[in-house]
């Protein structure tokens, strides 16, 4: 390990700080509202900081860094359309004032306002198990960051990754969304320094700078490193689907858990549109370090052995360029990153499984009327019962989230990047048809909603079914196999076509609950 | 467009995204602070309650 003492240090005092904001904050929990959205009483500037920390976690800046470490500088326009996307939606409303309005904790809770509470328990089950999917990486691939900054044994990875996910799980239990607020403004500042003085260093180092990173990239890559048309990861189709994504995207539970928990849908919007400035900046600075890595490891001094894995090349990169202290503060706002992120992952995901899964089906049993209670409730588990069984599926997805880190990160479909929108694209495709047309069009009913949700659905998982199996695909499929993009893509039109489709041939057996947002702000 | 086209337009695009994101991040931070104080310390009037 090659950090001095001083590093350790800052690592620890932040640790400890996290640890000490989840035993305090248990203090202020009283009921499910205010565990899972911080009692929807978030100020726009915090809530903006949770934000954006929840969107820069420790997993984003390791496949963003790949993306940029494979495809150069291509992916900046993944980045651009996000900014303009979240510009946009913070200045319209788009969808995040109408959901806000609803009063709705998880977006299935939506589902079973508009359509019914069967809606709810299959869309809570779909964005459950895409999220779950989507957060698989997420552990691994802090550890692999850590390890590789710290230059640590690789044995040490597994390890590393479950005392990390100890710690986070630890203060996740004690303060719920409380806790992750907090801390998510402790990362929004030290990850930002750490930003600033990592992008500084590798400018100025005289192995690196702008010229030698764009020389190599060029001299390797050619016109892939930088024409995101030309380059066969992205190209037209890729492009129209990330702009739709962008918009649909913010239905996400753990990022939409922020504007969810504001005072009301005013500070909602204001909270994505101020976010969406920093879209560009969050996506393209670890581009640009994984870019940066791509000529470290291919410079003719180079020893190491990471010169085609992404993955590592980047810690190892950071480790050995950066000087004794800010190389502490960047490994502190890398922790904080990767406990921000998790935290809200696992609250998000463990809140849907709950209130969206559990809670239903014993409401079902029941017979309870589809109503909400005073208490944020519907009929299923008491408040307190769906906070007790909030936490233990944060335990529960914990572990399995450990399990996957340690088995099957080299089986991966493509990059970490891809693996990300494939997976949530499980979802979002739905969306497209329940959430989206299901807010706007009067006509969206329950028969189009579980058209969205199977046809949506069913895309994404076919193709991770098949690229475990290329072998037994036919060949009139093998181009679905090959790249996810047009997987993603017709997804998406089949969730939307799905809704329009199954509503309008059933307006009259099954006709739509209209939603009232004549008083909305 | 040509790659020393495209090399150009990244450059601005990324000099111009980092400084928005460090002058967006500081604004918040800024302003956000008071808003973390008022919350430690009700959280901190909860636990002497």
């Amino acid at each position: 390990m090659h950090l001095h003492w001083i590093d350790l240090l800052i690592v620890l005092v932040y640790v400890g700080s996290t640890i000490a904001a989840g035993v305090l904050a248990r203090s202020s929990i009283k009921g499910i509202s205010d565990f899972l959205v911080a009692g929807r009483a978030l100020k726009t500037h915090m809530a903006v900081a949770t934000m954006v920390s929840t969107g820069l976690g420790l997993v984003t800046v390791m496949y963003f860094a790949q993306e940029g470490f494979v495809n150069g500088f291509s992916p900046f326009i993944v980045g651009v359309i996000a900014t303009v996307a979240h510009i946009i939606i913070g200045k319209t409303g788009f969808l995040v004032s109408r959901l806000r309005h609803t009063q709705v904790m998880t977006v299935p809770e939506l589902y079973e306002i508009k359509y019914s509470r069967g809606v709810r328990l299959l869309g809570g089950s779909i964005l459950g198990l895409a999220g779950t999917l989507n957060m698989c990486l997420f552990p691994i691939l802090g550890s692999k960051f850590v390890v590789g900054f710290t230059g640590m044994d690789p044995s040490w990875v597994n390890p590393v990754m479950i005392i990390l996910l100890i710690i986070v799980v630890f203060y996740t239990l004690m303060g719920g969304m409380v806790s992750v607020v907090l801390t998510d403004f402790a990362q929004f500042i030290l990850l930002t320094v750490g930003f600033l003085l990592g992008t500084y260093f590798i400018l100025v180092h005289p192995d690196l700078g702008w010229e030698t990173i764009t020389t190599s990239l060029e001299h390797h890559k050619g016109a892939d490193a930088f024409d995101p048309i030309s380059n066969a990861s992205y190209g037209w189709i890729f492009i129209v689907y990330f702009i739709s994504i962008s918009f649909v995207g913010i239905v996400w539970q753990p990022e939409m858990s922020r504007p969810l928990s504001t005072e009301n849908s005013e500070v909602a919007r204001k909270v994505f549109w101020i976010q969406g400035l920093t879209s560009v900046g969050r996506a393209l600075i670890p581009m640009f370090w994984g870019a940066a890595a791509f000529a470290w490891t291919h410079l003719p001094s180079y020893t190491g052995t990471y010169a085609s894995d992404g993955q590592s090349a980047v810690p190892e990169m950071l480790g050995q360029i950066l000087p004794v202290g800010v190389a502490g503060l960047l490994l502190a706002g890398m922790f904080a990153a990767f406990m921000s992120t998790h935290d809200s992952y696992l609250l998000a995901w463990s809140g849907v499984f709950v209130r969206d899964v559990v809670s239903p089906i014993k409401a079902m049993m029941e017979g309870a009327p589809e109503e909400r209670n005073a208490d944020d409730t519907w009929g299923g588990l008491s408040s307190e019962r769906e906070i007790y069984w909030t936490r233990i599926f944060v335990i529960l997805l914990a572990t399995l989230l450990a399990g996957f880190g340690m088995f099957f990160i080299d089986r991966l479909p493509e990059t970490a990047f891809k693996w990300m929108y494939l997976t949530g694209t499980i979802y979002f495709a739905g969306t497209v048809g329940t959430v989206v047309i299901g807010l706007y069009w009067s006509k969206a009913n329950r028969i189009g909603a579980y058209c969205a949700l199977i046809l949506g659905g069913t895309g994404p998982i076919n193709f991770l079914i098949m690229s475990m199996v290329p072998e037994l695909v036919p060949d009139f499929m093998q181009s679905f196999v090959e790249n996810s993009n047009l997987t993603i893509m017709a997804s998406l039109i089949m969730g939307a076509l799905g809704m329009v489709v199954g509503s309008l041939l059933t307006q009259k057996s099954n006709p739509p609950r209209p939603i009232d947002f004549s008083d909305m702000k | 467009m040509d790659i020393s086209s495209w090399q150009s337009t990244w450059y601005f695009i990324f000099f111009f995204a980092s400084l928005m994101f460090y002058c967006t991040v500081a604004v918040v931070a800024f302003k956000g602070f008071g808003d973390v104080v008022a919350m430690i310390s009700k959280m901190l009037e909860g636990r002497r309650q």
